[in-house]
């Protein structure tokens, strides 16, 4: 798939709203692509304009090689498969049912599934791990395994492109990282093109083979996660007055104002949380001989302890007592 | 369904004795026998037939309103187009100053209400063709198919109030509805109207099945939404105005009978869920005209009163069993 000169937006009292343009974007079979940006930047205007549910302003989609405009639904529907975060309120639709929808481009005109059809909604459901499943109402499902169903019914559809709007949306940590790992593993076996978009940078990170970033104005950037992080434009793109984006752990933390500054000592677990503790309530956690204050850990006695320059060790049994005991004294 | 309709031939307010009607089908009748014949073959036996025809078709055209809106609360007359009926019965009964110069009074008994209805229900349906033509949100539709009802009825309302007692009385009656209305010689043209439009219904399974996940799904496996939504609006509304121009607004059938299908076959699946309304329709209409003539009552109530009496608290006990209820 591949995209030149594409402007994206919506018309709005037939005038146009341009959100992105001049996007020339490539995405090769087999690679697992993650859109990521702010809110607004047309994430979802991208995936929207792609499976034509939107019109293109300006410019063309290719979709192995053919313009969209030269496809019509029936023929796209063969192309790209979406899964979206709308809500499917059908009562009685079991997860086989839904699967099998998948299906439908391919069926004859009753919708009646032959041989390669159940074959084909069978492989989906195993690899998503849904047997024990597709007996039971989709609206009766968790969020994860309705997402995983929906991304079965996609796989069904048998297309060389899977277009994903937020799919890690509403799911735990644990749920997020094992659906991104099955579309990846999809993308890289069954040799085709995922799209996803995400607010989950972290993860996007992690598990994507390209990512496009979409930074607030017309300023798309592409490439491998490394690349882009090392070149800035993550960062340039998500940091602001309160949250700051580590170049080391990939993670963001929170901008504050430190106050104080405390010597923690050791390499404990135990010291490494202490130090957390501290700067999440704006002290600043450094080794640092001069300062005032030095805070370590005992494992002796399992306590934490405090010293003020030159005074007395106090102990304490837990971290927030050892907090409250510093924000006394200031 | 076999047994309701011998129960519907069988059972009136003129009581039919059993072995007359058991030997029913034996040509030779004395006397007697043929006034209760000419019951059974002229009355009961059109009403019969209308009561099919009338509960298949409310019951589909109810499903496609479901599915296209996608709305639980969607039944055949939310478009507006039995308000639309409504408006022609009642300009003819209640505008009668001006319409009496034109018809004969024979005619604005029988045929020129059939006409009337018919006339006013397709003028709602051209409207509601039109703006499905403009807008594209189906909600937008939804809403201005309500407010074309709306403002039908105030009209009718109006007509109401300047109408005199005699002709309020006889456009009320219409509104209860009644399978008794069409006589053995237009029950042919009635079942020509309807019969395409049921069978064209049903070369829409795999489409509606599409629809069921919303728009942009239903697109993307390949369905053309803008064809598809003309076609289920047409037909629908064709049935719902071919059924109230010949019987009067049916209240409650088309509504409840998707969901009855729905609960009883635990499915969403069009391809279970068309027969099964087309034959739920027919039972939930023979069952409704049989109560509803049944010797216990003085004379034959109205079909809505019993549609409405019997059915709400039959839907309400099986939602509440289900404890789930879509479209």
């Amino acid at each position: 798939m591949e995209s030149k000169n594409l402007s994206i937006g919506y018309s709005k009292d037939n005038k146009p709203i341009i959100i992105q343009s001049d996007l020339n974007l490539q995405l090769k079979k087999g690679e697992l692509c993650c859109l990521i940006g702010p809110n607004g930047v047309g994430k979802s205007t991208l995936l929207r304009t792609i499976s034509k549910q939107l019109n293109k302003q300006k410019g063309d989609i290719l979709i192995n090689n053919l313009s969209i405009n030269k496809y019509d639904f029936q023929a796209l529907a063969k192309s790209l498969s979406i899964v979206l975060t709308d809500s499917i309120q059908v009562p009685n639709l079991k997860v086989r049912e839904l699967v099998a929808m998948g299906r439908f481009p391919y069926t004859n005109f009753w919708g009646n599934l032959n041989k390669e059809d159940k074959e084909k909604v069978e492989e989906s459901i195993q690899l998503l791990g849904l047997q024990p499943l597709t007996e039971r109402n989709f609206i009766e499902l968790s969020d994860g395994e309705k997402q995983k169903a929906l991304i079965a019914k996609a796989l069904a559809q048998d297309t060389p492109l899977i277009l994903l709007d937020e799919p890690t949306a509403f799911l735990d940590f644990p749920s997020k990282m094992a659906i991104l790992a099955e579309l990846r593993k999809i993308a890289h076996n069954k040799n085709v093109a995922i799209i996803l978009s995400t607010h989950d940078l972290e993860l996007a990170l992690k598990m994507a083979d390209l990512i496009w970033l979409f930074p607030e104005k017309n300023n798309c950037k592409t490439g491998i996660p490394e690349d882009l992080v090392l070149s800035g434009d993550i960062s340039k793109a998500f940091s602001s007055k309160i949250l700051s984006f580590d170049l080391k752990t990939a993670h963001f933390s929170q901008r504050m104002e430190t106050r104080d500054v405390v010597n923690v000592e050791g390499n404990s677990i135990e010291a490494e949380w202490l130090k957390r503790a501290l700067v999440r309530k704006g002290i600043s956690a450094i080794a640092n001989k001069t300062n005032s204050y030095t805070a370590f850990y005992d494992s002796s006695t399992s306590k934490f302890m405090l010293q003020k320059e030159n005074e007395i060790i106090v102990t304490f049994d837990r971290i927030n007592d050892l907090l409250s005991e510093i924000e006394n004294i200031n | 369904m076999l047994v309701l309709v011998l129960f519907n031939l069988a059972i009136g307010s003129v009581s039919v004795p059993l072995s007359v009607f058991l030997h029913f089908f034996d040509a030779h009748t004395v006397d007697n026998e043929t006034v209760w014949r000419h019951i059974i073959l002229e009355s009961r036996l059109p009403q019969t037939v209308t009561a099919i025809i009338a509960g298949a078709s409310l019951g589909l055209a109810g499903l496609q309103m479901q599915t296209l809106f996608r709305n639980p609360l969607a039944g055949p007359s939310i478009l507006g187009i039995s308000s639309g009926a409504s408006l022609g019965v009642a300009l003819l009964t209640m505008g009668s100053g001006v319409s009496s110069l034109f018809l004969s009074s024979s005619l604005m008994d029988g045929i020129g209400i059939h006409i009337a209805a018919f006339a006013g229900a397709f003028l709602i349906l051209f409207i509601v063709l039109l703006a499905a033509k403009r807008v594209r949100n189906n909600a937008s539709l939804l809403i201005i198919g309500i407010m074309v009802g709306y403002a039908v009825s105030s009209i009718i309302g109006l007509l109401n109030f300047v109408g005199q007692q005699g002709e309020v009385h006889a456009f009320v009656i219409w509104g209860l509805g009644s399978f008794a209305n069409v006589q053995n010689s237009q029950l042919l043209l009635f079942a020509i109207l309807v019969l395409p439009a049921l069978f064209l219904s049903l070369l829409l399974m795999k489409p509606m099945n599409a629809m069921l996940l919303g728009d942009a799904y239903a697109q993307n496996l390949g369905i053309n939404l803008k064809q598809i939504r003309w076609q289920l609006i047409l037909l629908s509304g064709f049935l719902t105005a071919i059924i109230t121009a010949y019987t009067g607004p049916i209240a409650f059938i088309g509504l409840a009978t998707p969901h009855l299908a729905r609960l009883l076959f635990k499915s969403s699946d069009h391809r279970q869920l068309i027969p099964a309304v087309i034959l739920l329709g027919i039972v939930v209409a023979l069952a409704c005209n049989l109560l509803a003539r049944l010797p216990l009552f003085q004379n034959v109530l109205p079909i809505n009163v019993i549609t409405s009496l019997f059915g709400a608290p039959l839907v309400i006990y099986l939602i509440v069993k289900q404890k789930q209820i879509g479209f």
